[in-house]
């Protein structure tokens, strides 16, 4: 930290804006089967809570405005009929009812002759999020901050964490699921239209837990299946001299210490460290830092030089040491692996 | 910090409400009886202010994780200079003139400009940067 | 006319003098001697000033906390400030504010409604109060310096052991960990002024309906901290000494603090609601001039209410992953405790409906309450439906859920009762103009704050957050809480006013101003510090309505203790279901003890903060000569005066012993709570169990030895009887054989206890690598503890029944060691068969 505090990192949020307006994030918005039954429930409970707060403010308001009439009244039928008869047969009826919406909504139980679900870990960390694809044959594809899921399958998700407890939320599909250290929970979702929906932390991680938020990019079956088999390749090998530069360059700079590139594995400034979120296809992500910026060559830089004045606390130091031909040739490359 | 929360909660007020639209189209930087220098924001053939104050609003490129940027929420980056005053500069990037045209080749390629430039090419494209020049353009107050 | 519209509508005459003796007995010190002072009308005004003093700066912080989030982006305070103000707005709201200020009512207002004329044991409540004063303000200071807690109120580890830094969780385990301890003081205090101070004839059918929802809510603080207290043992050994309990590297589980501490913190958000919940069935009636309707209802509502609470710990963890069948049995018991809420909520509905309102200011804020508890309610009942609590939790939903039954369930209630009770402390009325202003502003205030953070939550906001993109259709809502807020703080600005200047500017208020029933009216006003004037004999809910003459007969000396001829302060200790006179209680006057014994342990818990522990050292050491000082001066026994005519012709002693005595009350419901904390470590171990694949896990295997385990349980068992004998010793009247049976008892302690030491180091365990060893060491270094302490009390004890101080009696204290020393043998011998043989039957 240079003494000074700043906190850029904002900008992004109104860059997210905008992208908000196509990513949504809202419960009252669903985009899949669960969140959809969630949002059916939330409007029968916020109804259900409404005419019944009506009723028993009406009730008061007679006792209050016409006095003289209720006080022929004997007070404890009140009590017995709309203090202790109304709210038992309304709640029995609403814990069956909730039981049953439970049911609905958990999409991982066992549906006879359907597609297997697509199974993806997520694994918290302070303050992002690592993606793993399995893609069905033994391999696995890892990636961070995005989850990319086609439309209309169920996908499990496995949530695991690696410091502290954080909590996996797409209100437009889902509700929330906890990443506690040493354990696994398991949430299955759904998308049903192609789109980008955004999901954020929700159980409070730390300093930057404002800024750990994720997207879920929903495509097409086949569109899927490509972008699947795309990131399966290692990363992009740059043939133009002005990447190779940002390739070495990326490398000498102790990057790979901390971020793994596939492909990079060899030599002596090999890039396969476990810290920070793999990098092997960044340059397509739609975020950076978890949400944090926009993604593109400008933010790259920016994000290399002054992490911890855009987030602070999060485990990226600022690199401002480099020269400024150095920064902007990492930033080309590392916007180069798409 | 806290002195630069009340300026921005008023100037958040006109803008906080807006939801999913672009932000209010006029940049509230301009003020009519400054001196003029060189550099005048009609000159910059083709630019509209509004659409570049909405290029940098929108942080499709990231301007504000480098610069500080006036009438730009958040855009409060550290990396690179602030952009006060960018209608009275003399000079772009301590190089050129300060005229429309370096302005907008700079915001496009700055290599073309200094090839040690620590700002890299965003990917904006040159409408857009001429746009965002004219935006900068009406920038002619020092904080 | 009825005898209440008499009652309402007659002013009782001025009051005539008090008796000299009486007066002198009861008289506070003058100048700063008046802090020494320990009547329950000093303290309880303190306690109430105190909360109101950390309501502000809890609200100061809830202001910052709006300030920040008024727009997206906002940079009024860093990522890392921001998280320590919300933090210490939950926290102090809690645990400063909350929780205090509705023991600080019940230590003010109870004694006077019970017709006693202070709590039984006055130093306790006052050590208590400092102790809260004192630790409460050095916790928060942290926030002036910044190192204030940082990880939410509830401190889930690991990011509050692992993540946080020094010093910051540290602030919240030690200095909230030791209010907590104060509150239980609280909790014997006021158990025992319920069960055995309470007016002649006021038998548990008639008791106030305020003292009910009190007592229910003592005895869940006193069920609900002591795991949370054994908790934050836990944490701060993890932290302080690497023992690990909640690290899943080493075999803990963080899911092991979120029942711990919600077991404590589920019923918390009950034990902040039903004092309040009795303040309104208190108040109400006064305002429509009839009585309460359904009494029974109500106290058997409150009751169901305790008990629920504790069944529904769970439904703050539906997002945790466990099991759908454990979610629906929680979120079924979640939706029960809303029948007894219902029920009081429509009791209170029908005594509006029985009666005609007067529209004063406490009433207002009563309808208030009615209005957004009965919200908060539903949208409670909401939230514990599981899959829709999968999409609200941790949203701003909650936040908006959790205040409107705070604010609206405690704060409103709270606001009515200072404007309907402090004329008994000031004698003055506070500002109907003002009030109706200040209610208006933070009733619409609140709203405009609280309401659309359920919509900014539907939307997708989690809470926690130092600030959110813009464009989520977020900004306009979070303006308009922040908005709400600055409202709602000018009203608060304007009771704060009013609550101040009427002390001197307020109309003088009238004898029983509202024309109330109860009998904290009865005297005049401000009410004096001897409490009633003499204690009436009651006959039923509402004494001065039932008898519109009874201020005047009180004035009148025509109850009992109308005078105090040996000039001790006193009360009378009356039987527990049907309130019999049984006994004069001589109480305690002033006293710097509780005042400085309270300086110097929070000061001491504060420097252990710091890991300071050699100058912590010191004020640890005053703090315990002064206890052990004050413990030597209890059970004051004026020579040649056994017994006395208190009035009505009834002679009572001064002196009683085993369970009739107040004392041997307050060690039972100390023993009790201490119970739960040992529940709560038996429950730690069975759950680590239950969350491992072995017992013992990890490969790990303990090694005890069999005969030193008999040995030190024999020993153990062979120290019950010298402590039994040492009681029956002294019922004989042979202070000295008392004395050797508690050496004698000291002795075989201490053997068992080294034995057991020897168990443990032999054990092969070592714990600060696994949280089976760590929770071996545990669950006998907690009984150890316990022995240890009662070989203090026992050698204390002994000292004193051999020295035989003059005016001093020690039965008590036998009684007590005895209680303290069964139990804490039984929990050792516990211990010790679940460590040892558990592990052979899991």
């Amino acid at each position: 930290m240079r003494g000074r505090h700043v906190l850029g990192a904002v900008l992004a949020l109104a860059a997210l804006a905008l992208a908000g307006c196509t990513g949504q994030q809202a419960v009252l918005d669903p985009r899949g089967p669960a969140a959809a039954h969630l949002a059916e429930f939330s409007w029968l409970l916020f109804w259900g809570g409404a005419a019944i707060f009506a009723f028993t403010m009406a009730m008061l308001a007679i006792g209050l405005v016409f006095t003289d009439w209720t006080k022929r009244t004997p007070p404890i039928r009140l009590v017995v009929w709309l203090g202790l008869a109304f709210p038992v047969v309304t709640l029995l009826a609403l814990t069956v009812y909730t039981a049953a919406v439970g049911r609905w909504v958990d999409l991982g139980r066992g549906q006879d002759g359907g597609e297997p679900p697509l199974r993806v870990d997520v694994v918290g960390q302070q303050y992002w999020w690592e993606v793993t694809y399995h893609d069905g044959q033994g391999g696995t594809v890892t990636s961070a901050n995005e989850l990319n899921i086609p439309v209309g399958r169920r996908v499990e998700v496995h949530l695991a964490s690696r410091d502290v407890i954080h909590s996996f939320w797409v209100p437009s599909l889902h509700g929330k699921m906890d990443l506690i250290p040493g354990r696994t929970n398991t949430i299955t979702i759904q998308a049903d239209t192609p789109g980008v929906i955004r999901g954020q932390c929700a159980e409070f991680c730390g300093e930057q837990h404002a800024l750990m938020a994720f997207f879920v990019v929903a495509h097409e079956s086949a569109a899927f299946e490509a972008w699947l088999a795309a990131r399966r390749q290692p990363a992009r090998v740059p043939e133009m001299p002005d990447l190779v530069a940002g390739q070495r360059a990326f490398l000498a700079a102790g990057c790979g210490s901390c971020h793994v590139v596939r492909g990079l594995a060899e030599g002596p400034y090999a890039a396969v460290g476990q810290l920070g979120p793999d990098l092997t296809h960044v340059g397509s992500r739609l975020s950076l830092a978890a949400g944090t910026l926009p993604n593109g060559v400008g933010p790259l830089a920016a994000w290399i030089a002054d992490a911890q004045d855009l987030k602070p606390g999060n485990r990226m130091p600022s690199f401002h040491h480099l020269d400024s031909e150095t920064l902007t040739s990492i930033a080309r490359y590392l916007g180069s692996l798409e | 910090m806290a002195r630069r929360g009340m300026p921005i909660l008023a100037a958040a007020l006109s803008w906080a409400l807006a939801g999913c639209g672009e932000g209010p189209a006029t940049a509230n930087n301009t003020t009519g009886d400054l001196p003029r220098s060189h550099a005048d924001p009609q000159a910059v053939a083709g630019g509209d202010a509004a659409r570049g104050r909405a290029v940098l609003a929108g942080g499709t490129y990231g301007c504000g994780a480098c610069h500080a940027i006036p009438g730009i929420d958040g855009a409060r980056g550290t990396v690179g200079p602030p952009l006060h005053a960018m209608g009275l500069r003399a000079y772009v990037a301590g190089r050129l003139p300060n005229t429309p045209g370096n302005l907008v080749t700079w915001i496009e390629n700055p290599r073309l400009v200094d090839p040690r430039s620590a700002m890299p090419a965003t990917g904006i494209t040159r409408a857009e940067a001429t746009d965002v020049a004219a935006y900068l353009y009406t920038l002619r107050t020092l904080p | 006319m009825t005898n209440i519209d008499q009652a309402r509508t007659t002013t009782p005459p001025p009051p005539g003098p008090l008796p000299h003796n009486l007066a002198t007995a009861w008289a506070k010190p003058k100048g700063w001697r008046q802090l020494t002072e320990v009547n329950n009308t000093f303290i309880g005004a303190m306690y109430v000033g105190t909360g109101l003093l950390f309501l502000v700066l809890g609200g100061v912080l809830a202001l910052l906390i709006r300030w920040q989030l008024a727009v997206p982006g906002n940079d009024l305070l860093t990522p890392e400030q921001y998280n320590q103000v919300f933090t210490m707005h939950g926290t102090t709201m809690m645990f400063l504010f909350a929780v205090p200020i509705v023991e600080a009512t019940s230590v003010y207002l109870m004694p006077l409604q019970l017709g006693a004329r202070d709590l039984p044991f006055p130093r306790m409540s006052a050590y208590g109060f400092w102790c809260y004063l004192f630790g409460g303000l050095m916790a928060y200071s942290s926030i002036f310096w910044w190192i204030a807690p940082n990880s939410g109120w509830f401190v889930y580890p690991p990011l509050s052991t692992d993540y946080a830094g020094d010093y910051k969780t540290d602030f919240w385990l030690l200095g909230i960990g030791f209010i907590e301890i104060a509150a239980i003081a609280q909790v014997v205090e006021v158990v025992v002024g319920i069960m055995k101070t309470r007016a002649v004839g006021m038998s548990l059918d008639r008791l106030p309906i305020y003292s009910w929802y009190v007592l229910v809510t003592v005895l869940m603080i006193g069920f609900g901290f002591p795991p949370l207290i054994l908790g934050d043992i836990l944490m701060e050994v993890e932290r302080a000494a690497g023992w690990p309990f909640f690290d899943p590297t080493r075999g803990g589980d963080p899911l092991l603090w979120q029942h711990l501490f919600w077991f404590f913190g589920h019923p918390e958000v009950y034990i902040i609601f039903l004092p309040a919940a009795g303040l309104v069935s208190t108040i109400l009636p006064t305002f429509v001039g009839r009585p309460l309707v359904g009494y029974t209802w109500v106290v058997l509502a409150a009751i169901a209410t305790g008990f629920l609470s504790f069944g529904l710990w769970v439904h703050h963890m539906f997002t945790t992953g466990l099991p759908h069948l454990s979610l629906s049995f929680f979120s079924a018991a979640s939706f029960a405790v809303a029948i007894p809420t219902g029920i009081q909520v429509f009791c209170w509905i029908a005594t509006i409906w029985s009666g005609k309102p007067v529209w004063k200011v406490p009433f207002l804020y009563i309808i208030g309450f009615l209005f957004t508890f009965v919200m908060g309610g539903l949208t409670g009942v909401m939230v514990a439906a599981v899959p829709f609590d999968w999409q609200a939790h941790d949203s701003y939903f909650i936040v908006a859920h959790l205040h409107y039954v705070l604010i609206g369930g405690m704060v409103f209630p709270l606001l009515a009762a200072l404007y309907y009770y402090l004329p008994l402390a000031s004698g003055r009325m506070m500002s109907e103009r003002l009030g109706k202003l200040s209610f208006w502003l933070i009733f619409l205030g609140f709203h405009a704050t609280f309401f659309p953070m359920h919509v900014t939550g539907l939307l997708g906001m989690p809470r926690r957050v130092y600030t959110y993109p813009a464009g989520f259709g977020w900004d306009g809502l979070n303006l308009a809480s922040s908005l709400g807020a600055a409202v709602l703080a000018l009203g608060f600005v304007v009771f704060f006013y009013d609550l101040i200047s009427h002390w001197w500017v307020g109309p003088k208020a009238k004898r029983n101003p509202w024309g109330a029933g109860t009998l904290e009216w009865a005297s005049s006003l401000p009410s004096p510090d001897t409490g009633v004037r003499s204690v009436p004999r009651v006959t039923g809910h509402y004494p001065i309505w039932d008898d519109p003459d009874l201020p005047g007969r009180i004035d009148r000396g025509e109850g009992l203790l109308a005078d105090s001829p040996h000039g001790f302060r006193e009360t009378i200790r009356t039987g527990t279901v049907d309130a019999r006179p049984e006994q004069i209680l001589i109480l305690p006057g002033p006293t710097a003890v509780p005042l400085v014994a309270g300086l110097a342990t929070a000061t001491a818990f504060i420097l252990a903060v710091f890991h300071l522990w050699l100058w912590a050292a010191p004020p640890a050491a005053l703090a315990v000569s002064l206890l052990l000082y004050w413990a030597w001066h209890t059970e004051f026994r004026p020579e040649g005066v056994a017994s006395r005519d208190v009035g009505d012709g009834m002679i009572l002693p001064y002196y009683a012993t085993g369970p009739r005595s107040h004392a041997w009350w307050a060690m039972v419901v100390l023993v009790v709570t201490d119970a739960s904390a040992y529940g709560g470590l038996l429950f730690s171990y069975l759950f680590i169990w239950t969350v491992s694949g072995s017992w013992p896990p990890g490969g790990l295997s303990a090694t005890f030895d069999g005969t030193l385990a008999l040995a030190g349980a024999g020993l153990l068992l062979l120290s019950v009887l010298p402590v039994r004998m040492a009681v029956s010793a002294d019922r004989r009247g042979r202070p000295l054989s008392t004395a050797l049976f508690l050496v004698l008892a000291s002795l075989l302690g201490a053997a068992a206890g080294f034995l057991l030491w020897l168990l443990l180091r032999a054990s092969n365990l070592p714990a600060a690598e696994h949280t089976y060893a760590a929770l071996v060491w545990m669950m006998l270094l907690f009984p150890l503890g316990h022995v240890a302490l009662g070989m203090v009390m026992a050698l204390f004890t002994a000292t004193k029944a051999a020295v035989r101080p003059r005016g001093l009696a020690w039965s008590h204290a036998v009684a007590n060691t005895s209680l303290w020393w069964q139990w804490s043998v039984a929990q050792l011998l516990f211990s010790l068969a679940v460590v040892l043989y558990f592990p052979t039957l899991a």
